[in-house]
């Protein structure tokens, strides 16, 4: 294995965790929005709970991947910047006013108007954020081109997805009736995903051919698309039968697997309007050494620090 | 971009400076096991915990705005890389232990919570050194053509740099600090959470100030050195002269070379600049004016910088003679006010001081690698999100401010 492609596996892990977890915070939000029935309040409360603790260190993982994509590829990040540019401005205002108004409406200091205002910026930019970054991953797919039926099926379906996730994490931190509400939002999240993926692959056959086409090609790239398959229909029967520590297993999986037969149909290339073969983009091998070198000692001291941070906050925080 | 920053800028000072504070506290808590340190560390903590948060988001927006709007610069970006890769995992450290501190206080030890809240400020300084070697790169970028990923580290402005910030950030927060307690013992006199909050707040803003004024001091004694044509623009010094004179005020007339309204001190700039007063001092003919930077807009940083920083030394000095004359933290009425009239100074010579390091290096953004104008995007699209985020952060900071006063006054009315 090269140097460059050790970076830029590096560069998706972080991809699949902030996808993981980040992607899980937004899909929180989503379901803090459209919280309903005589638990709402409740449903309100152990989103926040369950975020508030983690929600900026589940953050610095997209960080991470774009500090490494600039140091290693600095090249691919200028493209990627100015070809994506709209929905990367959306995905940018999102997150800031996103984070801000979490703060805000957490710490219990604003009088009940601002409460309710910024209670609806938290909740429309938890479903804007996802929706762009899908943009985004669809534009890369399909030659730059982010303004197409495609790219905001993508979206949608990273939505649906990191809503699927989050009812899944939150039926295992929650108990009685209120795991049951976010049970019965997960199943139908997970079905809805199921939809919407089939739409993506309709359309992916002409808007992004080269992708589509590698999906299927070759045994390993097979497997991964009907084990991910597979994997959905087996989460989905573990939610039926209320096994919900089985389905977030199964959930946190078949989301890695669905970003990873992405990162392999993209063979290797930045599919923009301009292709970007790794090896040609790849930064100096003695600067990806460093910055390799400086990835392995951070995550020996990140490593105990976030096993910590789970195990200080195990079954949810204490209101804040 | 610039505007990012000078709104980031704001809230990573906080950051770095808040936990320093907020473990002192933690510290005095361990020590006398008095309840009201531990009230003043929550209630500092709550105002950390926005802060830091919203100086996150704001940092997302510039490492994104690298590449949307300075293309031409991360030509270079191998070259930066690495401090930004130490910074993200800095940042990442940062964020683990403000989780477990903020949320976790009750469910961990004292120990554990000094241990988080030290882990906490180590990280923020951390990165503030870090993203100092980026930018001591683009002043003065030493070495560049041999492709070494610790480039920015090399750079001979990076210690001066990187100790003139951290010791910017600390003192900034010191005196906001300190304007706020004292507005509150102006408000409820005898409050001895505002008392020791004072305290606290004074006992580092008294040794800090001195030393920023040494640091400072070397700092323009290197930057006259490697970067004279800064140096000049500081100073409005047009004229290439031996015991020149250092001027307090004054307008720039670029037109005209000259220095209007000022009072000068002979010698004194040549003294600043090399530490003999018959010294020659460059003048800004000495360059073709195509690397000028803005002169008149350098000089009325840098003195508005030198201005607040004074007034932030004078105050630390009363504040010293104060203390050691009633042998106890000074409370009297006069000098209370002026602390809530200095509490801004800080942050104000922060922004000024960032404001000289940027705008003295134009017409570079690499000094003598890359040109601002050849980096910029060509895109022209890029002014809507400008103003978009501009009108963002506006509305960010007057909520922050809001939030902020009534977190420091509310459970003032509560008592």
């Amino acid at each position: 294995m090269t140097l460059p492609v050790v970076a830029l596996g590096l560069i998706g892990f972080a991809i699949v965790v902030y996808a993981l977890t980040g992607g899980a915070d937004f899909g929180a939000g989503v379901w803090h929005l459209l919280a309903t029935g005589p638990r709402a309040k409740d449903q309100r409360k152990a989103v926040a709970q369950a975020i508030g603790p983690v929600w900026e260190a589940n953050h610095v993982w997209i960080l991470f991947a774009l500090i490494l994509l600039f140091t290693c590829f600095p090249g691919a990040f200028v493209a990627i910047a100015s070809e994506l540019n709209v929905p990367i401005t959306l995905v940018l205002g999102g997150i800031v006013l996103r984070g801000s108004a979490f703060v805000f409406r957490s710490y219990g200091m604003l009088a009940a108007t601002g409460k309710l205002w910024w209670n609806a910026v938290f909740g429309l930019t938890s479903v804007s954020t996802p929706l762009c970054l899908g943009i985004m991953v669809g534009g890369m797919s399909a030659g730059g081109d982010w303004a197409s039926p495609f790219a905001f099926a993508v979206g949608v379906l990273a939505l649906v997805i990191f809503a699927f996730l989050a009812a899944v994490y939150l039926a295992c931190v929650t108990a009685g009736e209120l795991r049951e509400d976010f049970r019965r939002r997960a199943i139908a999240a997970g079905i809805l995903a199921g939809v919407v993926a089939v739409g993506v692959n309709l359309l992916a056959a002409d808007a992004a051919p080269r992708v589509y086409g590698n999906l299927t090609d070759g045994a390993l790239r097979k497997l991964l698309l009907f084990g991910t398959q597979a994997l959905a229909l087996g989460t989905l029967a573990a939610l039926f039968l209320r096994r919900v520590a089985i389905a977030r297993f199964g959930a946190i999986v078949q989301v890695a697997a669905i970003l990873a037969s992405w990162g392999l149909a993209m063979d290797g290339t930045l599919v923009l309007s301009e292709t970007f073969p790794i090896e040609a983009a790849a930064s100096p091998p003695e600067v990806l050494r460093t910055a390799l070198a400086i990835s392995a000692g951070g995550a020996a001291l990140l490593t105990p620090a976030l096993v910590y941070l789970m195990r200080v906050f195990r079954g949810g925080a204490s209101p804040g | 971009m610039a505007i990012s920053l000078g709104f980031h800028i704001l809230f990573a000072v906080a950051g770095m400076a808040m936990p320093v504070l907020l473990l002192t506290a933690e510290l005095a808590w361990q020590r006398t096991r008095d309840p009201e340190w531990i009230e003043l560390a929550v209630r500092w903590a709550k105002g950390t915990a926005i802060l830091f948060a919203v100086g996150a988001v704001s940092g997302t927006v510039l490492s994104f705005e690298l590449g949307l709007l300075w293309p031409g610069f991360m030509e270079h970006g191998a070259l930066i890389g690495v401090p930004f890769t130490l910074e993200g995992f800095a940042f990442f450290f940062e964020a683990i232990f403000l989780g477990v501190y903020l949320y976790g206080r009750e469910r961990i030890s004292p120990g554990m919570r000094v241990f988080s809240v030290a882990a906490i400020a180590a990280s923020g300084l951390a990165s503030g050194v870090f993203v100092m070697a980026v930018n001591a790169f683009m002043q003065s970028p030493a070495g560049i053509d041999d492709p070494d990923p610790w480039i920015a580290f090399r750079s001979p402005a990076f210690p001066y740099q990187a100790v003139h910030m951290a010791l910017a950030a600390y003192l900034s927060v010191a005196f906001l600090l300190a304007g706020i307690h004292a507005a509150g013992l102006l408000r409820s006199p005898g409050s001895a959470l505002h008392r020791k909050a004072l305290k606290i707040a004074l006992a580092f803003a008294i040794p800090l100030a001195p030393l920023q004024l040494v640091s400072g001091d070397l700092s323009a004694k290197y930057v006259a050195d490697d970067q004279p044509i800064k140096f000049a623009a500081m100073e409005a010094h047009f004229r290439t002269a031996e015991r020149a004179p250092l001027h307090v005020g004054g307008l720039p007339d670029v037109e005209a070379r000259e220095l209007r309204g000022a009072l000068p001190l002979p010698g004194f700039l040549s003294f600043l600049a090399h530490g003999d007063f018959e010294s020659e001092v460059l003048g800004l003919e000495e360059f073709p004016e195509e690397l000028w930077p803005n002169v008149t807009f350098v000089h009325v940083a840098f003195e508005v910088m030198v201005v607040a920083g004074g007034a932030m030394v004078l105050a630390s000095l009363v504040a010293a003679f104060l203390w050691i004359r009633r042998r106890r933290a000074p409370e009297n009425r006069w000098f209370l006010r002026a602390l809530v009239l200095l509490a801004p100074a800080g942050l104000i010579a922060t922004e000024a001081g960032w404001m000289v390091a940027e705008v003295g290096r134009q017409p570079w953004i690499i000094r003598g690698v890359l040109r601002t104008a050849d980096a910029v995007t060509t895109n022209e699209g890029v002014i809507y999100p400008l103003v978009g985020f501009s009108l963002l952060y506006v509305l960010l900071g007057v909520s922050v401010v809001v939030l902020l006063r009534r977190h420091v006054f509310a459970a003032e009315e509560g008592r």
